[in-house]
């Protein structure tokens, strides 16, 4: 009995609240419907509906659509959102009503007078939540003037970029491939574009960013770090608009409209570098014409939107996003009779392909259900083709060969969402999915035709085949006016080959409000993750290769515990809030010392032999984040002290060493400024603890005969004693100055800190066609030289005195961005 | 897919070398120099120890800077003091055939070596027996490391399976043939040891068969393919950590008819040439020879020098000697030769 009591405490405690939680009130209603956008019905979510009287409100979901069951009495509604003037609906509440609103965008000088019950941080159950409006993240400076998504959650706490430029996220010590980063509900498996210095996310296309870094609902799983829940625009249902930019690098432009008013509505969004039209000529100019090399990407979202009826809509949302990298080589030579001509061209592409469908349907006044379908494929692909043609005395002999290889990773995913108002104390949401992923990790072709040989071979690395299917229930509910929580659980069956296992996750969030503007808050969180990414490169090239768990390779879990106090200050002026954080991760992976699937794999043997499994990872720290988010000037400081373990057993002699972005202070302050209709301004300025890398402190020479020297100039006849000796001690050969000694074990040295200062101004004006933007900017505005990269770069010089050969060595470090300036052309009608 | 990836990482070299460069003047933490021992202990030869001493990374090198002429050193067995060493850079420690202008033509060369050397009175050294070398400096401390001496390998059987593995390379569609020795072994049960094959391949032409010659090679015990599709053998150590005190089959792969990258016969073809018989040289060496043999040849492969390190990064590699107090390695292999003929 007392086992029983041991084993199934949390569901014990979860009944318990859940009861004590419905008041035993009399008769009630139910008020629901949708907010929508005024000037373009795009749906509001996360907006606070709220009765005045009762004090009971909601938030609308991620379609916009809330629920609220209030006793049987006159009420008064509050419907409010950042960004939108707040609207009131007093009335009778007799029977089930229906209410849609549309809520009116407020110009920004009227941001400063909203009313009260704006939607607080104090308020919400939910914590270690980032969500910043897409207007705010597109005022940012930025890098060659291209808005960012991925570089603006990088200047919250708790987030930590990578290298100088990375589109990567940290997330409270987790690793990117630990981000659960959805478009619409969909995973995306590779956000960066150019090796990493821009993520796939064009903000034109996108209406809300949300970054969950701990005490994570129940619907949300399959990662250990973080969940970024990003949507893209719905299309506007009152009418046609239209905007875009030119900026030094690139070009972007979207439209919108409705298809029917008020019924369907569509939003297509392209963007394109054009790095390949300098790069072309320029390569062909410098090789007279024989070579040609051009890289450029593109992104292309776009979505259907329709109301079928007040009870059901659906919606379909592609994106598909390309990096390609290409160039081509010719050459010819004629001597004599004889003509000869080579024919090259290589390519690297690498990109997404995204579909989500999805069916709103409304049961009841109380019961919402989202039906999606997904699909997404991240695929990367090289080739090399040639040809040699030599024609002599009139006679053509031709050769050609081609290479190609392609990894993919492709998921294809059903969801069934519900979410269930049965009271206003409680908010249920509970529903299943299935998932069925395609792992290839590579795959290698070659054709070579000569005159006497023509092979055509394919070699396919195992494909895997794996199911993630589950179901996951949560509740948020309150006791009280001041207590609310969130529990919640998700169990999750997990097959591949012949394995299958299931996976139970619990997670919990409460909130105590100790006065009006002041909230504790807790959570704890159990992950799990089924995926494991092979990390090939140090500076985002596109190489990492998605692998799944296996027998011999398990899944990652984690299970985090957060705590803090949110405070509003200033009548609500400024939000702060101060968090701590421990989390522990296992059935971590990383490759064996000196392995690296480009420089010793082997595409058709198992990757499984080249990892170190079973590692573990500790993360904790605070974070501490002070926002004004109102009023003509909004900024927000963030600051960050963390610390970030991993352990394996054959790494380090087994010891735990800090994880490379291991971070110890992370300080971010943003400011944005509207000095009036038409000039704004924007600064951000961020440091970094300098991040951790092995270096070796100091070496001895590989001396044991002095062979060496004779051999490279003789080459050895291996059949004698000493000289097998020396060729095992001095590693086959492989003489090159010794072997280093890591005094300071794994990642024991840090590079410089890290800190920059960006800049920007716009300037807008009202045209007869519309809006236009001036935005000038300045990235690293005093040049700071932040290091990207430390080497070694070693010199042996004759010293005429001693007779002898000395080597010196230094160490260099690379810096990518100095200052930097950007300016771009944004127009919108 | 390498050449394109390396035209890719080239582009961004192209970036790295156009972004700001500087020469930085970081103070590395200080590193303590120790002595560095090495040695291999072989049965029937005089022992011999090489002492260095470590270096900052950052420090200006020379050999004569690192070589150790005035330690204190003594071998040791059984916590008996056997016999002191001295330091010598004149005494001949072996003789060594080298090539010379042709392929045909070998020369001998009398190596000397710059190392501690026991009196030449000291007699041999006995196999299975553990001995230690103790040395004293006074700037660099002491240090100290055991080797246990070992046997010859005891071989029960050998077969010769030509073309035993063949596989496509897939760039250009050569067609790699491995020919297997298979050795069986009595392995020793009380040493954790590992196997290496040397083998001298003599051959002789179909169409000449007064014409003779021969190759040599390291054997192969792996095969790998790399991401370009081109097969290569992997010469690693053959552990005994699953067969300790066994028989056991070891496997060993030589690529015919290019052993030692001998290509005068033609790309593929083979058909001229009539393989007559293997000279085999079975080594058996301490498991910590050949993890210290692996390891350093990992990192020497994956060295942080050169700024293409930070395209394509790799876990450092930690070399682990045996030596207390300091570094390096002392141990020992020991082997046996013999002779197949191809059937």
């Amino acid at each position: 009995m007392k086992d029983f009591f041991a084993k199934y405490s949390f569901l014990l405690l979860f009944l318990g609240l859940f009861t004590l939680s419905f008041p035993l009130l009399g008769q009630k209603y139910t008020v629901s419907g949708y907010l929508s956008d005024d000037t373009n019905g795009e749906k509001i979510l996360n907006a606070t509906v709220f009765d005045s009287r009762t004090r009971k409100g909601a938030l609308t979901n991620t379609y916009g659509f809330y629920s609220l069951t209030l006793p049987k009495d006159t009420v008064r509604l509050v419907f409010t959102q950042v960004g939108f003037a707040t609207k009131v609906y007093t009335f009778e509440l007799n029977r089930d009503t229906t209410i849609n609103i549309n809520l009116d965008q407020l110009a920004i000088e009227e941001v400063e007078i909203i009313a009260e019950d704006v939607k607080r941080v104090v308020d919400q159950t939910q914590m270690s939540v980032i969500e910043i409006p897409v207007d705010q993240i597109k005022r940012l400076p930025a890098l060659m003037g291209e808005v960012d998504v991925i570089k603006a959650l990088q200047l919250m706490p708790g987030v930590q970029s990578g290298n100088e430029g990375s589109s990567g996220l940290y997330v409270r010590g987790g690793s990117p491939d630990q981000n659960l980063i959805l478009l619409d509900g969909v995973p995306l498996y590779y956000v960066s574009h150019l090796g990493g210095f821009f993520s796939v996310f064009n903000a034109d296309a996108l209406s809300s960013v949300q970054l969950y870094k701990g005490g994570f609902p129940a619907r949300f799983g399959e990662r250990l770090s973080s969940v970024l829940d990003i949507r893209m625009k719905e299309g506007n249902m009152k009418k046609f608009e239209g905007e875009g930019s030119v900026s030094l690098i690139s070009a972007k432009a979207s439209f919108q409209g409705p298809i029917q008013k008020d019924k369907t509505a569509f939003i297509i969004s392209a963007r394109r570098t054009y790095i390949d039209l300098l790069s072309r000529p320029l390569s062909k100019a410098a090789s007279n014409g024989e070579a040609s090399v051009g890289y450029f990407f593109y992104d292309l979202n776009g979505k259907i939107n329709h109301i079928i009826s007040d009870k059901d809509r659906l919606y379909l949302s592609f994106y598909l996003g390309d990096d390609r990298f290409s160039g081509t080589n010719k050459y010819s030579d004629t001597e004599g009779n004889e003509t000869y001509e080579e024919k090259f061209k290589i390519g690297l592409n690498w990109g997404n392909r995204l579909a989500a469908f999805r069916w709103n349907h409304l049961w009841s006044d109380r019961l919402f259900s989202n039906l999606t379908a997904t699909y997404t494929r991240y695929q990367l692909k090289t080739f090399a083709d040639g040809s040699v043609n030599i024609t002599e005395n009139g006679t053509t002999q031709n050769e050609t060969f081609g290479l190609d290889y392609r990894s993919q990773i492709r998921d294809l995913g059903i969801k069934l969402d519900f979410d269930f108002y049965p009271s206003p104390s409680h908010e249920i949401k509970f529903g299943l999915f299935s998932t069925n992923h395609r792992f290839e990790p590579s795959t290698f072709g070659s054709k070579v035709k000569t005159a006497d040989t023509q092979i055509d071979t394919s070699i396919v690395s195992a494909i895997d085949y794996t199911w993630e299917s589950g179901i996951y229930f949560e509740d948020n509910f309150k006791i009280g006016r001041n207590f609310s929580m969130n529990l919640g659980a998700r169990a999750t069956h997990y097959n591949v080959d012949d394995m299958n296992n299931v996976y139970l996750q619990a997670r919990a969030a409460a909130r105590l409000k100790l006065t009006d503007d002041i909230s504790l808050k807790g959570s704890y969180s159990q992950m799990t993750q089924f995926v494991h990414l092979l990390a090939n490169s140090g500076v985002g090239l596109p190489i990492d290769l998605w692998v799944p768990a296996t027998g011999r390779v398990p899944a990652q879990d984690s299970w985090q515990a957060a705590g803090g106090i949110s405070v509003s200050l200033w009548k609500d002026q400024f939000e702060l809030s101060l968090e701590g954080y421990y989390k522990e991760m296992n059935g971590l992976i990383t490759f064996k010392e000196g392995q690296n699937l480009l420089i010793s794999g082997e595409p058709t043997d198992s990757w499984e032999n080249q990892v170190e499994i079973g590692g573990k990872g500790e993360a904790y720290g605070m974070e501490f984040l002070l926002q004004k988010k109102r009023g003509k000037t909004t900024s927000w400081l963030g600051y960050t002290l963390s610390w970030n373990w991993r352990q394996f057993d054959n790494v380090n002699n087994g010891l735990r060493y800090p994880f490379k972005y291991d971070r110890r202070h992370d300080i971010s302050l943003v400011v944005t400024h509207k000095v009036n209709d038409r000039i704004s301004l924007a600064g951000s300025w961020v440091f970094g603890t300098g991040n951790a890398i092995t270096i070796p402190t100091g070496g001895f020479a590989n001396i044991n005969s002095g062979l060496t020297a004779m051999r490279e100039g003789y080459g050895t006849f291996y059949f004698t004693d000493r000289s097998y000796a020396d060729q095992l001690l001095t590693g086959l050969g492989y003489y090159e100055g010794g072997t280093e000694l890591f005094e300071d074990g794994r990642n024991g040295f840090r590079m410089q800190s890290y800190h920059r200062l960006d800049l920007s101004i716009e300037f807008t004006k009202e045209k007869k066609w519309g809006q236009r933007t001036w935005s000038f900017g300045v990235y690293n505005a005093y040049s700071r030289l932040n290091p990207f990269a430390y080497y070694f770069s070693n010199q042996v010089t004759y010293n005429e005195a001693t007779q002898q050969f000395e080597t010196t060595r230094k160490l260099k470090k690379i810096t990518l961005f100095p200052i930097i300036p950007s300016v771009a052309y944004k127009f919108k009608f | 897919m390498k050449t394109s990836i390396n035209i890719y990482l080239a582009l961004i070299l192209a970036v790295l070398s156009l972004s700001c460069e500087r020469n930085l003047e970081i103070p590395l933490p200080e590193h303590q120099s120790r002595l560095v021992l090495n040695s291999i202990l072989l049965e029937g030869k005089t022992p011999i120890l090489n002492i260095t001493r470590s270096f900052g990374t950052l420090e200006t090198v020379s050999d004569s800077a690192l070589f150790i002429p005035d330690a204190t050193v003594e071998l040791w067995s059984g916590g008996i003091k056997l016999t002191e060493l001295s330091f010598s850079d004149t005494t001949i420690i072996d003789t060594v055939f080298f090539e010379g202008s042709s392929s045909r033509d070998f020369r001998e060369e009398e190596i000397r070596v710059r190392a501690y050397f026991p009196p030449s009175s000291f007699s041999n050294l006995t196999p299975n027996q553990e001995y230690e070398f103790r040395a004293i400096h006074p700037t660099y401390g002491s240090a100290t490391a055991k080797a246990t001496l070992m046997p010859k390998p005891e071989i029960l059987d050998i077969s010769i399976v030509k073309d035993s593995v063949v596989r496509r390379d897939l760039d250009d569609g050569y067609l790699n043939k491995w020919t297997a020795f298979k050795i069986r072994v009595q392995d020793p049960a009380p040493f954790l040891n590992a196997y290496d094959l040397q083998a001298l391949i003599r051959y002789t032409f179909k169409d000449n068969p007064q014409d003779t010659g021969y190759a040599t090679t390291i054997a192969y015990t792996d095969f790998t393919q790399s991401i370009d599709g081109i097969f290569y053998g992997e010469q690693e150590m053959i552990k005994d950590d699953d067969f300790n005190g066994n028989v056991h089959t070891l496997i060993f792969y030589v690529t015919l008819p290019f052993c030692c990258g001998y290509s005068e016969f033609g790309d593929t073809d083979d058909s001229n040439i009539e393989f007559i018989h293997a000279d085999l040289k079975l080594f058996m060496a301490e498991s910590k020879f050949a993890n210290y043999w692996k390891k350093q040849v990992l990192q020497s492969e994956n060295r942080s020098d050169g700024i293409e390190g930070i395209l394509i990064q790799v876990e450092s590699v930690q070399v682990q000697g045996n030596v207390d107090g300091g570094y390096g390695l002392v141990s020992s292999y020991n082997y046996v030769k013999t002779q197949v003929d191809f059937p």
